[in-house]
């Protein structure tokens, strides 16, 4: 199963390169590219470089102590993403493919944003690297996360708001392909998830997977064996896929992603993609999408701006598929739920995104026996949510309770 | 059928005269008004018709396309009306080529089978679909071959010679050249190296090439018929559409294409 995807860039049916023609060379390029880069000595070891020393990892595994207590079940572990310098997994990858993207000769960097923590990171390493940077963003997400685009401008980037569509990721996602169509010769688009043509669903992959390598050493030093359950928000799939991958021959560690329900699945609005979509074709890669019955795709809701996305990597569903792993959904509300549960207990702020993986380790903990354990995969930080939860909270907000 | 594409193109090579495919957005500004239009520019002496699928998330399209797109989609245009169009086209007496052309996932939906069924029985001659690789072109031009159907390759300026080469010997009756890096949309200039490089692509290919993206004058079509198969204009007739009424659209479009059918002379 580690040997996916296949040369052609399936894994089992998903996946391929569904571009068109004048990108095609753009991919044959990044393969080659790519597949000298990963076995080269010299790469492997800048980038375990910029990671240690300017990223800060490896990321904590911190044992939930008061949940642990509170839940009386499983003992849950947060694998600390949000401790990353930018405040998410999000870096990982950027490092990677910044990396790459210089060892092609490229000068100028495109890449899509949701919540803005991948454009936040792109204009980071665009910043450190001396490259020209262009993000695109929804102009509904620009406005629901002001913050991010302000530091995307205070690293230098430039941002542009899309209007067309729903204004949310998928369309700053078609507008950056329609960009990198464009000016595929002198720019490099870097993606920011697990989504898109082949080979962009493994690279990601394979700069993510950090997250896994790491969380399965320190959790064998902290337990002195493999974690029982794994719990990541999923949308297109990055920070997932990075804490799942290196377990997955592992057949006795469970997998649990965890999609945004928003005001609930049985509602029309949602992220919940895997449960909710079916096969189809979404920016390049062929997947589960939430379309229409004729193929329009469908629009998506979740109050974290990273989880709105109505496709998903492909990776996720052969995973899916092959019941290696279980998807499941959680609503905005219960989000927000855990969002205060963590901050009140463990005194950590985490990203929307990453509170509905909370959610639902918390609901499974309890069920678990004492000596079995869960990691939570923390993706990202959340005071880029601060004004969200504000909205959603306002005065109803009382402190000094637990 | 397809086989009215192949004997197009003989005969446009016969007489060394370039073909004229406009592109007709399904349900722009209405279904009635893309309908005249349609029948406008055969009327005007097109030698067929690219009859474009609104999709949601439009990926090879520049602005234009896109707002044509949004406001065809907002009308509840359903995929099911491009037969009820090529229909209504037939019924009208009009022989020439009609091709769909359509994103990849809206064929997946209706099913490739379900789809070159129904396109035959209505009338249609075959179908572009610009994302679909030619690496997974030849399981489904079979299924369209089984029903006389073609399925245009797409080749683009940065096309390697093996891809251009593997395009070519599908068998197709024409390849879609897309003229420049980029988007659909009208476009001030030609690219700069367009007629060296049709020059050259034409000299190495036995399929007629067609030419698309970023025509949008007479003029424009004019220089590019004569180094090439074939000229498509999308974009460009749509603006036209857009600043003209609903009533008056089918004689602006018939008007448009009537200087395009006599730029190609």
């Amino acid at each position: 199963m580690t040997s996916l995807p296949n040369s052609h860039g399936y894994f089992g049916p998903y996946g391929g390169q569904y571009v068109p023609e004048t990108l095609m060379v753009a991919l044959r390029e990044l393969s080659q590219a790519y597949s000298k880069a990963r076995n080269d000595r010299k790469f492997k070891r800048d980038l375990r470089t910029y990671l240690t020393e300017y990223s800060g990892r490896p990321t904590p595994l911190t044992f939930a102590a008061n949940l642990t207590a509170k839940y009386k079940g499983a003992r849950i572990y947060l694998k600390r993403e949000d401790l990353n310098h930018t405040g998410a997994h999000k870096i990982n990858n950027c490092l990677g493919q910044i990396l790459l993207a210089k060892r092609m000769g490229k000068k100028r960097i495109i890449a899509e944003t949701g919540a803005g923590q991948h454009g936040v990171a792109t204009a980071t390493v665009c910043a450190l690297f001396g490259l020209r940077c262009e993000v695109y963003m929804g102009e509904e997400d620009v406005r629901r996360q002001a913050l991010n685009v302000f530091r995307m401008k205070l690293l230098g980037a430039q941002v542009h708001p899309v209007t067309s569509g729903t204004r949310t990721l998928k369309d700053a996602m078609s507008e950056a392909i329609r960009d990198w169509v464009t000016n595929v010769r002198n720019t490099y688009y870097l993606i920011g998830s697990t989504a898109g043509p082949h080979p962009y669903p493994m690279i990601v992959r394979d700069f993510q997977r950090v997250i896994g390598e790491e969380a399965r050493r320190q959790m064998i030093k902290a337990e002195g064996k493999l974690p029982d359950l794994l719990v990541a928000c999923v949308n297109g799939g990055s920070n997932a896929i990075g804490l799942f991958y290196p377990f997955i021959k592992d057949k006795k560690v469970k997998m649990v992603g965890v999609e945004a329900a928003g005001d609930g699945v049985k509602t029309k609005r949602h992220a919940a993609t895997m449960e909710k979509g079916k096969p189809g074709v979404l920016h390049g890669s062929f997947s589960y999408v939430l379309q229409s019955p004729e193929g329009q795709i469908a629009e998506t809701h979740s109050i974290s701006a990273g989880l709105d996305y109505p496709g998903v990597g492909p990776e996720h569903a052969w995973l899916k598929d092959t019941k290696r792993a279980v998807y499941v959904s959680v609503t905005d509300q219960q989000a927000l739920e855990a969002f205060q549960i963590l901050a009140r207990n463990e005194g950590i702020l985490p990203a929307l995104e990453s509170s509905h993986a909370v959610y639902q380790a918390l609901k499974i903990a309890p069920r678990m026996s004492k000596s079995s354990t869960i990691i939570v995969n923390l993706s990202g930080r959340g005071d880029k949510d601060v004004n969200t939860v504000l909205e959603r909270l306002g005065s109803n907000l009382t402190g000094g309770k637990r | 059928m397809s086989r009215a594409l192949y004997q197009a193109f003989r005969s446009a090579r016969a007489k060394r005269r370039a073909l004229f495919l406009p592109y007709i957005c399904l349900g722009y500004p209405t279904y009635a008004a893309s309908l005249q239009s349609a029948k406008a520019a055969l009327k005007a002496g097109a030698s067929g018709l690219e009859l474009g699928v609104p999709f949601s998330d439009p990926i090879a399209d520049g602005p234009t396309l896109q707002k044509a797109t949004q406001i065809s989609l907002n009308q509840g245009t359903k995929f099911a009306d491009v037969f009820r169009m090529i229909g209504d086209i037939r019924k009208a007496g009009f022989k020439q080529p009609l091709l769909v052309m359509s994103y990849l996932n809206l064929v997946e939906q209706m099913g490739w089978f379900r789809f070159a069924e129904v396109l035959a029985i209505k009338g249609g001659d075959g179908a572009i679909i610009p994302d679909l690789p030619l690496e997974q072109f030849s399981k489904f031009r079979r299924i369209l071959i089984q029903k006389n159907l073609a399925l245009i390759p797409f080749i683009s300026p940065t096309s390697s010679p093996d891809r251009v080469k593997k395009a070519d010997v599908q068998g197709a009756p024409f390849l879609y050249y897309v003229s420049v890096t980029g988007v659909t949309g009208a476009r001030k200039t030609l690219a700069p190296d367009l007629l060296v490089s049709l020059k050259n692509l034409r000299g190495k290919l036995k399929t007629p090439v067609v030419v698309g993206f970023g025509i949008s004058t007479p003029a424009q079509a004019g220089l590019v018929g004569k180094a090439s198969d074939g000229v498509i204009i999308a974009s460009a007739l749509i603006q036209i559409m857009s600043k003209t009424k609903v009533s008056k659209i089918g004689k602006a479009v018939e008007s448009f294409c009537r200087k395009v059918v006599n730029a190609l002379r």
